[in-house]
């Protein structure tokens, strides 16, 4: 062989030394997990920690002011950028988790045994879309999710968008009937029971919790659509699969110590964090001054000690420091001056725009054990560092039985169907008590006794007994309503626009404390980033604009 | 020095004995002007040298091989650039005299694109070459930094003046929107992935930049942000028969180059008002207050009562700042032994730099070493081999102490008390921070790079004028850094708790190319024909893990493993490309060339349908000069360039697909962690493409006034399609980002070079080289998914968005009459406009040299027109800027407006109202800013260094018995001068980010150089 063909070989031969200089087959990153190796039970456990966690803290931290859970120092809607963004994470959580959804619905398509994971996924969906719409109204819906067809998606009507989320839960109920055959067949691809947060793959509790769903969003939309509602809300109830106390749609957290920090937010907020939010006081007297017995005497909700805990006792509080004059303002209308409401609970009034300074930190009044994991409200009064807590260790509490009963009674008494009223108001205070005393345990001697919880229940009961109207009874539904969905704010900042109810006091503004917190917000604006960064959105909406299902009028609420 | 007997061992093998003869002479031009650094061959060999500054030579030459003693040599030729070579037959005579004339025909011929030498006349663009002399003695270790000001076209900037910091390169304009600049670096003819900084600058012979598309096509992908070729000392393919060693020694000082100007008259503090933790320093005036508690005091007093009770003297620290600074030194060695026998040479280099920065722990520490060896197996048959390898440390502080020290109470020496605890070593300070001090003694950031590389070159002559080459170029990269912080003791910030990151990572390279070049063949006796095709493949993998804990439990202890919690990460990837191509010129009786060439590209980095693109380029070069034979002393060289070329642009790895991302970081209520899977964040986008970038250039080169000015003129246009940009994306696509194929920018530029020879005498020279830069690139189309404010049709790449206050018709500000401050757009809830452009609108350098007998002086003057940045550091009250108005108050100069409609107020005439409110001190400077109002132009003269030769004569070494000897005396950013900054400042916005962060400033060095050759 000549030397030059000698020399070409030996270059040829190094050239193509070896095979993996010509694999162009590189587009599938080696240190990742590729769509095709999906588990999707992992990605159930995704969906549902986003929805029921990360979603839902977004409601705890960004509506509770709204509904006068936690004291509302600023306007409702800043004019700010940052209270423009308000919900801009939750925008950014929810589409995130639609987006897993639809990856399951697609798998889906494909794999029939994967009917149940596509049951659960089109549950939340349809959660997840209801509370968009609840929300902000008018949101991007058909467009959404197909960023090379609608890179800037526009946004659907509120009205057709829960159109299409019955029709979804329907077929999510299908999915769960023909889950339970497959089950039987064996031929169902079951959950592993850690990888679903919520029922560890129980199939007969995801049909009553979206049974229950439908419970509530038939409600929802009971003054646009009273007759649907009333007929398909009879036909939930013959069937009577709802969510019972066992169970309660609710994520619970883990631990605020250790390794992963994976504690309730509000935890954080009220005993990690420099500057806790203050309690608003209408939430304080609702649970503490709102009931009296046949004597008039007042009766503490049982919950009081497992709702808030107080760090103040009589050694380090000095109250008239604490409030202003209230015969200098004379927006408060004489009776509805709590500022301070005695016993060393120290809230904040809804409106009063002046922050207060950091003073009062070490002896505000915080969320308690229930649900945010925090501190039991045992008489000790101490700073919040030194309390003995749950550690974060609280719920979400997403949708409980208690709520399927004020659903069940707002409908009854409302659209007529069957049942009665009075019988599920009273079921539902009930579970609602049971599940908070259950919670943690006080000492022995604060725990409510039977004849506490009695007592209560019969003060409530007494209440809506001597009610004249339906709108007064209607009045005391929601106002146990919102006493029972502490830690779940969008279901009654939803109650407050369909019904006007809770009964809130005349809010305080302008003048104490600087200017105007401005019109209560018929549904939140959207996002200031979404508005800059879609360019089908022109402008914003105004805070007055209502959502397609609340048909009350003009300045109803404030 | 064990390197040093492994170099001189292999020497001897290669360097065999033989009857020399002693030859000797000088080279000088037809004026009788000496030419140094010609060179000086026997025909036929490589056995060669170069003329000293007197124009005179030594050679050593093998008495055997020469024709009047029966060898085959008898030729001596002198080259010098733009002069005609001169050959002179060697004969008995040991002595030779070269005249040499300009050549106006210019037979130049440079390396341009994968080795291609060509001859300079042919070429239809512009090309930018740069000898050692220009670079080397002085006080710089970054051969980009080196590079400065010397090349037209060629962007560099420096961010900070530390040591362990890496000057950024942009060749002509930012090619693409992702933060992908960094030239292809070639190091004798092979490609070096390392970073520019890891080449020895005294090792550097010559380097060419590459600037347009048209002179990087070839290179495809890796060339598209230009290309740097560097020659090396040690790759040396010309020289002497015979060992030779050179070895440059320098040493120099490293200080910071100026600090603003400080007031010392008040305190920390507000409205006159004393506030140690004010990081205001508007309190009161030294001579008002006697007494002020210790600064310990406020936080400290239970661990050091006696500070408790103890008031210190209220009086100004002038020079607190500057002594936080250090005076370091540095030093530089390289050792270069070149071995040289009949058919074989065998380079070796040596380097090693120790250098202290001005601030800190700033360190570095760098050793390269290199070996290079070729030889002639047969008439056919070359073969040459490199090794290089490379280890650079640097040390430096984590976060940045200076923030506080740049703005340090008037009244505060950081040495005056202790910044750690004697016992437990947490932070003690004045306010809730770490004392900056504190921060560089208890933080670090170590990282030790170490590149290593192995090239083989073969060359195999097929047939006279058809030659096939082989380049295989394996690269291996590792990285280490650490860095490590100590527990602060502070409740909160950024050491609260200690903590140490490792991150360690990997990367190799095997990068392959065959080239088959066929040498001119004349189709006619006028049409010549080269032609040059080739196949190249490159493959790359990286590797690396991460390790961060948290928690330290020992103060000084750094182990990961005993933190209280640790993370790990961990990545890996490929990634392949091939390409191929073919380049050929036609040459019309040696005034016309047209030079055609097409590359295809294949990037696995997209998918199939988008992994091979092809473009074409073509260049035309006629010189009118040679074809109606003009030979005027006034014009005597005159060529007309024009090209068009075309180039691509491959994305990063793996962003086609979609893959799932399992988050683990959260436990269940039972501690269980709770493993959640979903698709990420970030769109996979299938249908992404490569970049596509087309460029024409047009240019002319000219000798003019008996060839002592040389011009050089390029005008660029610029088209970029489809360019690769991260976005962010609305969030109800269901992603937050996405990497997509934006729309197109268009850039335009223009550059000149000149080179001026103002005198020229025996022994007095005067040279003059002149840069000129100036570019602009425009957005012209955008993409449906980008956002309109992200990014702005039809405006500048280099925009500066931002607040502003609100003007009236007039341009007077707007003063709201509540608080006498100015009016913003926030105030109106205004969106940012654009205030400014962050690229300079052109720059200017000129480099002037002057010689004198055995002199040599060397300046390079700079101004930089146009660009701003946003920078608001000034305004804490701590520069002497800030004396002006503190007692008496400010009047902000405008009229009075009404602050929720931005329309001014009208008086009861229907005039404007002027604004008479008095601020004070404070109040005018830290409140009511906006961007705008922060917003300085860059625009700067500077002086960036200074170069004193001197240079032994043939006489002297002979005495010193050493064959070449040079002491230089060098200096470096001698003064800056920013004409828009506010006085006392004294910013270099040379040397900083665009949005004004406070880092380390730039230097000032003093060198000494010794060079010697032996």
């Amino acid at each position: 062989m000549k030397t030059s063909n000698q020399l070409l070989l030996i270059l040829l031969s190094i050239f193509l030394w070896n095979c993996e200089q010509t694999d162009f087959n590189l587009q599938t990153p080696p240190d990742e997990i590729s769509t095709g190796n999906a588990d999707y039970d992992l990605i159930i456990t995704g969906v549902l920690d986003q929805f029921c966690r990360e979603v839902h803290d977004e409601y705890f931290l960004n509506i509770g002011e709204f509904v006068r859970y936690i004291a509302l120092d600023n306007e409702y809607i800043p004019s700010t950028s940052g209270g423009q963004n308000r919900f801009r994470n939750h925008w950014g959580f929810a589409y995130n988790l639609v987006k897993d959804i639809q990856f399951v619905e697609t798998a889906a398509q494909e794999d029939p045994s994967l009917v149940f994971h596509r049951a659960i996924a089109r549950v939340i969906w349809v959660n997840t879309f209801a509370n968009m719409v609840d929300l902000h109204g008018d949101v991007p819906y058909s467009q959404a999710l197909d960023p090379v067809n609608y890179p800037h998606p526009a946004v659907d009507k509120g009205e057709d968008i829960y159109e299409d989320l019955f029709k979804i839960l329907d077929n999510a109920l299908a999915d769960f009937e023909s889950a339970i055959q497959m089950e039987q067949d064996e031929t169902l691809n079951p959950i592993v029971s850690e990888t679903d947060l919520i029922y560890h793959g129980n199939i007969d509790s995801w049909i009553r919790m979206a049974n229950s769903l439908k419970l509530r969003l038939l409600v929802q939309t009971r003054l646009v659509n009273p007759e649907v509602s009333k007929t398909q809300i009879d036909l939930l109830l013959q069937e009577d699969k709802f969510i019972t106390s066992e169970h309660d749609f609710e994520y619970r957290f883990g631990p605020s110590s250790g390794a992963f920090p994976s504690n309730h937010p509000f935890y954080d907020d009220s005993y990690l964090d420099s500057r806790p939010d203050y309690i608003a006081n209408h939430f304080i007297y609702a649970l503490k001054n709102s009931k009296t017995d046949e004597e008039g005497e007042s009766i503490s909700d049982p919950r009081l000690r497992y709702y808030l805990y107080r760090q103040a006792s009589e050694n380090d509080f000095d109250a008239l420091d604490y409030c202003w004059d209230p015969l200098e303002d004379p927006n408060l209308i004489e009776g509805f001056n709590y500022c301070f409401l005695g016993d060393f609970y120290l809230g904040k009034d809804h409106g009063y725009l002046n922050r207060v300074d950091s003073d009062y930190f070490d002896i505000n009044t915080l969320p308690g054990a229930y649900p945010v994991g925090g501190a039991l409200d045992n008489d000790e009064g101490i700073i919040r560092d030194q309390a003995s807590t749950m550690d974060g260790l609280g719920i979400n509490p997403i949708l409980l039985s208690s709520f399927v009963n004020f659903y069940k009674a707002e409908a009854a008494l409302t659209l007529g169907t069957s049942g009665d009223a009075e019988t599920y108001l009273q079921l539902a205070v009930e579970a609602s008590i049971e599940k908070t005393m259950a919670f943690a345990e006080l000492s022995n001697d604060l725990t409510p006794s039977n004849n506490d919880v009695e007592a209560y229940v019969d003060a409530v009961l007494e209440l809506y007994q001597s009610a004249a109207t339906d709108e007064e009874k209607l009045a005391v539904i929601i106002d146990e309503f919102y006493l029972a969905a502490w830690g779940s704010p969008l279901e009654i900042y939803n109650a407050y626009r369909r019904t006007g109810y809770p009964s809130f006091p005349p809010r305080i503004d302008s003048g104490v404390g600087g200017g105007d917190i401005g019109d209560f917000p018929r549904s939140m604006p959207w996002p200031k980033a979404v508005v800059e960064d879609n360019n089908s959105f022109k402008e914003n909406k105004p805070e007055t604009e209502t959502v397609f299902w609340d048909t009350n009028p003009e300045n109803f609420i404030h | 020095m064990p390197t040093l007997v492994l170099c001189l061992s292999i020497t001897a093998l290669v360097y065999g004995q033989d009857s020399a003869i002693e030859i000797q002479g000088t080279v000088k031009d037809t004026e009788g002007v000496p030419l140094p650094g010609a060179s000086i061959i026997v025909v036929g060999t490589s056995n060669g040298t170069v003329s000293d500054f007197d124009g005179n030579f030594n050679l050593r030459i093998n008495g055997q091989n020469l024709g009047i003693h029966g060898g085959s040599y008898y030729f001596l030729e002198a080259s010098y650039v733009g002069y005609q070579k001169q050959r002179m037959e060697i004969g008995d005579q040991t002595t030779f005299q070269f005249i040499l004339s300009i050549d106006n025909q210019l037979s130049e011929t440079i390396v341009t694109a994968q080795g291609i030498t060509r001859e300079k006349r042919s070429i239809g663009y512009g090309v930018s070459t740069i000898t050692a002399e220009e670079l080397s003695d002085r006080p710089y270790t970054d051969l980009a930094q080196a590079l400065n000001g010397k090349i037209s076209g060629v962007n560099i900037s420096t961010l900070t003046g530390k040591s362990s910091e890496e000057a950024r390169i942009e060749v002509r304009t930012q090619l693409s929107l992702v933060d992908d600049r960094d030239p292809l670096i070639i190091i004798d003819e092979i490609p070096y992935l390392g970073n520019l900084t890891d080449i020895n600058i005294d090792d550097v012979k010559r380097i060419t930049v590459l600037k347009g598309l048209s002179a990087t096509t070839l290179y495809g992908n890796q060339g598209r942000n230009g290309v740097i070729l560097v020659e090396t000392k040690s790759g040396d393919k010309e020289g002497e028969k015979g060992v030779r060693f050179s070895l440059t020694q320098r040493y120099y000082t490293n200080r910071v180059a100026t600090l603003p100007a400080y007031q010392n008259q008040y305190g920390p503090g507000t409205e006159f008002n004393f506030n140690q933790e004010s990081s205001f320093q508007f309190g009161p005036h030294f001579d008002d207050l006697d007494f002020v508690p210790h600064p310990l005091s406020e936080y400290h007093a239970d661990d050091f009562p006696e500070y408790a009770d103890t008031p210190v003297p209220y009086e100004a620290k002038p020079d607190n700042v500057s002594k936080m600074f250090n005076a370091s030194f540095g030093s530089n060695t390289t050792l270069t032994a070149n071995a040289r026998g009949e058919r074989s040479l065998l380079n070796t280099s040596f380097g090693y730099v120790n250098e202290g920065g001005i601030f800190g722990k700033d360190h570095l520490e760098r050793l390269n070493f290199s070996i290079s060896a070729q030889t002639q197996i047969s008439d056919r048959f070359g073969l040459r081999a490199r090794v290089n390898y490379t280890d650079n440390n640097t040390l430096d502080n984590l976060d940045n102490p200076l923030k506080e020290i740049v703005n340090l109470p008037r009244n505060i020496d950081l040495t005056e008390f202790p910044h750690e605890h004697p016992v437990d070593g947490t932070s003690l300070y004045f306010d809730r921070d770490e004392n900056p001090l504190w921060v560089v003694n208890n933080t670090q950031r170590k990282n030790q790079r170490r590149s290593f590389s192995l090239n083989l070159v073969m060359d195999y002559k097929l047939r006279e004028g058809l030659n096939l080459n082989y380049r295989g170029n394996y690269f291996q990269r590792n990285s280490f850094t650490k860095s490590d912080a100590n527990k602060s003791g502070l409740s909160f910030g950024p050491y609260e708790e200690g903590f140490t990151n490792i991150f360690s990572g990997k990367g190799l390279s095997f990068d392959q190319n065959i080239k088959l070049s066929l040498d001119r063949i004349d189709l006619t006796n006028k049409i010549g024909l080269d032609a040059q095709m080739g196949i190249n493949s490159s493959q790359s993998k990286s590797e690396s893990i991460g390790v961060n804990a948290i928690g330290q439990f020992v103060h000084d202890d750094f182990n990961p493993e005993h933190f209280s919690d640790f993370s790990v990460e961990y990545s890996e990837g490929k990634r392949n490309s091939a390409g191929a191509f073919l380049q050929s010129t036609l040459n019309y009786d040696n005034y016309v060339y047209l030079t055609l060439s097409g590359r295809n590209e294949w990037g696995a980095s997209v998918e199939p349908e988008h992994q091979s693109i092809f473009f074409p380029s073509a260049s035309l070069s006629f010189i009118p000069s040679s074809l109606f034979d003009i030979q005027s002393p006034a014009l005597s060289y005159l060529k007309l360039r024009a090209a068009f070329a075309s180039t691509t642009g491959f994305p990063s790895s793996y962003q086609t697909r979609p893959f799932l991302i399992l988050d683990t970081s959260r436990v269940d209520e039972n501690g269980n962690r709770i493993r959640r899977l979903g698709l990420p964040n970030r769109f996979a986008n299938l249908d992404l493409k490569p970049e596509l970038h087309e460029e024409i250039e047009l240019g002319l080169d000219a000798h003019l006034w008996q060839n002592r000015i040389s011009l050089n003129v390029s005008a660029y246009k610029r088209v970029s399609t489809d360019l690769i940009e991260g976005i962010s994306t609305t969030r109800s696509t269901g992603y937050s980002s996405a990497t997509i194929n934006l729309g197109k920018v268009e850039s335009t530029g223009l550059e000149i070079d000149m080179d001026v020879h103002v005198i020229k005498k025996q022994h007095f020279n005067y040279n003059m080289v002149n840069f000129f830069t100036t570019n602009e690139s425009i957005l012209k189309e955008s993409h449906p998914f980008a956002s309109e404010t992200q990014f702005m049709v039809g405006e500048s790449l280099s925009n500066i968005q931002g607040t502003y206050p609100i003007r009236d018709d007039e341009g007077n500000l707007l003063i709201s009459p509540f608080n006498g401050e100015v009016i913003t757009s926030l105030d109106l809830d205004l969106d940012d406009k654009i205030i400014g452009q962050s690229r300079p609108k052109w720059n200017l350098s000129s480099i002037q040299r002057l010689s004198y007998k055995q002199f040599s002086f060397e300046t390079q003057i700079e101004y930089q027109h146009g660009g701003q940045q946003i920078t608001n550091f000034f305004f804490n009250g701590a520069l002497k800027n800030s004396l002006k108005g503190r007692e008496d108050g400010y009047v902000i100069d405008g009229v009075l407006g009404d602050p929720s409609t931005g329309l001014p107020i009208l008086d009861a005439d229907g005039n404007k109202i002027k604004n008479t409110q008095i601020l004070n001190a404070n109040e005018a400077f830290v409140d009511a800013r906006t961007d705008e109002s922060n917003l300085w132009g860059k625009s700067h003269f500077r002086i960036r260094d200074l170069v004193l030769h001197y240079n032994f004569n043939n006489t002297q070494l002979q005495k010193l018995n050493l064959d070449g000897l040079r002491i230089t005396f060098s200096a470096s950013n001698i003064w800056y001068r920013a004409i828009n900054f506010p006085k006392h400042v004294n910013f270099d916005p040379g040397n900083s980010r665009g949005s004004g962060d406070i880092n380390v400033p730039s230097n000032r060095r003093f060198s000494l150089t010794i060079s010697t050759q032996f």
